[in-house]
């Protein structure tokens, strides 16, 4: 049987929780076999494949979701923090952030009490760089989320249609 | 006939007093006598040769209104323009039709001259109105994008809803291409003039038709492009401002009770290994799930290992030879291993033994007998002197 190419690497990557970005050469071939992939981790893992115009990642039901709600928390934050400047949310999301800005901005947040567990340092050195949700810049120190996050936007999006329906 | 100049001298001269006319009415839609006079005070001969250049007209109630001619002109040396309502800008598809339709059913020549001319006009007018209203929406979009005001997210997407509701999605209605928009009007004229400017016996008319289908055809090419920055630019940047509102009402909803709510499921990283680069990591985040669970940990107190005697073959058989030659192999083996044992026990005595089988010593056999007494039995072993091998 013969495999895509780069295979080690998209079962390595996709297996350690990383996101496939757009723009990331393997993103493709794993476009390109998409059907293939959905079998291949669906009956060997018993994970499902998740594929949007940006992304590729894998989730699974048997997880523990504590990252994901931490940095979905995080960037809540720096939402609030950046509606509340007047400035385009996009633009300031995606501009570069030195941690010790993220952890002086979720301070002075008046939500910063539901982030009082969260080691926002290792959280973003250590699970998002890892996962490609964030880029680092070691030279400067600094570090900018990648189009990764936009899962987590949707999924506010998601919020906010929820309570539409509520109210 | 006033001489333009004159008016246009007067224009110059009193154009603060005009400026606040048109700003009347604009707001009242007329002007009173006495706000006349108030602002030209009581000069009766200024408000004469307003009159007398028509650049207010009275009506029979005695007020006046600004000759829409001088109303859209200082409009647009002010740069004033309010957005068109789109229904205005749809009027034109009644106008544009009509006329359409009249070309087509006439046969005098003054007449199609008249009508043609009618239409060049017409949709001029009707450019001219688009073209200022796309600009204008894309510089409002714009505005409220660049947020200078600081408004916050609620406040800007309330600005933007109603750009969108009440200009864009109309606007956008007129311009696309189905068969009641205008551009399938100014596409049945292009057809018309196409065919005209071919087929029509009268060569004058045929020039007419001809310059018809250039300019109608140029403008289809400008409305298409209007349309594209409408779509380009403004949906987008409405778009954009609609969805951040919606990232943050989901977030700040997610804020106020982050339990209620779903997040994104993902999957859990795989734990590294202990000797891996990442193990500092990993073992800071196992403890920080550690840290808020509150309970005794017991710590038992862990054995002294003893000093176990490992049979380590070259560096006896290092010693062995240095020791070379010997008289009695046992009772060397036996000492070495009292210098290093409290007790020596046969295992270890038996172990060491092995030195025997090395190639490269010449052992000599005794018919000499000896008893070693080791820590858990006695042995009866021949005397064996080693040598060098030669």
């Amino acid at each position: 049987m013969n495999y895509p190419q780069k295979h080690y690497e998209i079962v390595q990557n996709l297996l350690h929780g990383k996101f496939i970005l757009q723009e990331d050469e393997v993103y493709d071939i794993v476009v390109t076999n998409y059907q293939f992939y959905i079998i291949f981790f669906k009956e060997g893992f018993q994970h499902n494949l998740v594929k949007t115009s940006e992304v590729i990642y894998l989730s699974s039901t048997n997880t523990n979701e504590k990252f994901s709600r931490n940095l979905m928390l995080i960037l809540a934050i720096l939402v609030d923090n950046i509606n509340l400047q007047g400035k385009d949310l996009y633009e300031e999301l995606y501009k570069s952030y030195k941690i010790k800005e993220i952890e002086l901005i979720i301070k002075n947040s008046s939500y910063k009490n539901v982030c009082r567990n969260i080691a926002i340092e290792s959280l973003l050195k250590n699970d998002c760089l890892k996962r490609n949700i964030i880029n680092y810049n070691n030279d400067y120190d600094t570090f900018k989320f990648t189009s990764a996050i936009n899962i987590f936007l949707d999924q506010a999006k998601e919020i906010a249609s929820m309570n539409d329906i509520q109210s | 006939m006033n001489d333009p100049k004159k008016t246009l001298r007067f224009l110059e001269e009193y154009f603060d007093e005009i400026k606040s006319i048109y700003k009347l009415n604009k707001q009242n839609g007329l002007i009173l006598i006495e706000e006349l006079e108030t602002i030209f005070d009581n000069s009766n001969v200024l408000v004469d040769n307003l009159i007398e250049y028509e650049i207010i007209e009275q009506r029979i109630d005695d007020t006046f209104i600004l000759n829409e001619t001088y109303a859209s002109f200082i409009s647009f040396l002010l740069d004033d323009f309010s957005l068109d309502m789109p229904e205005q800008i749809e009027k034109y598809h009644k106008s544009l039709d009509s006329l359409h339709n009249k070309l087509k059913s006439s046969t005098d020549k003054n007449e199609i001259i008249k009508t043609i001319e009618a239409l060049n006009n017409e949709i001029a007018k009707f450019e001219n109105q688009l073209q200022k209203n796309i600009s204008k929406l894309i510089k409002e979009t714009k505005y409220i994008k660049a947020n200078n005001q600081k408004l916050d997210y609620p406040k800007k997407l309330q600005k933007a809803s109603q750009l969108t509701r009440s200009y864009v999605k109309p606007l956008n209605i007129i311009l696309q291409n189905h068969s009641g928009s205008i551009l399938h009007i100014i596409d049945n004229i292009i057809d018309e003039s196409s065919q005209q400017r071919f087929t029509n016996k009268d060569e004058n008319l045929k020039k007419i038709y001809s310059k018809l289908y250039n300019s109608y055809y140029q403008i289809k090419k400008e409305i298409l492009n209007e349309n594209r920055l409408l779509i380009n630019e403004v949906i987008p940047l409405l778009d954009r401002i609609k969805s951040g509102s919606d990232i943050l009402t989901g977030c700040i909803n997610f804020l106020n009770d982050n339990s209620s709510y779903a997040v994104p499921i993902l999957l859990d990283r795989q734990r590294d290994i202990t000797y891996s680069i990442n193990a500092e990591y990993e073992a800071q985040n196992i403890w920080e799930g550690y840290l808020e669970i509150d309970e005794d940990i017991i710590i038992n107190q862990t054995q002294i290992l003893e000093n176990v005697w490992i049979f380590n073959k070259q560096k006896y058989k290092d010693k062995l030879l240095q020791s070379l030659p010997l008289e009695n192999f046992y009772t060397w083996i036996y000492s070495e291993l009292e210098n290093e044992l409290s007790s020596v026990e046969s295992k270890n005595f038996f172990d060491l033994s092995k030195l025997i089988f090395e190639n490269d010593i010449e052992l000599e056999y005794t018919n000499e007998r000896n008893t070693i007494k080791l820590f858990d039995k006695t042995v009866d072993v021949p005397s064996i002197k080693i040598r060098r091998l030669d």
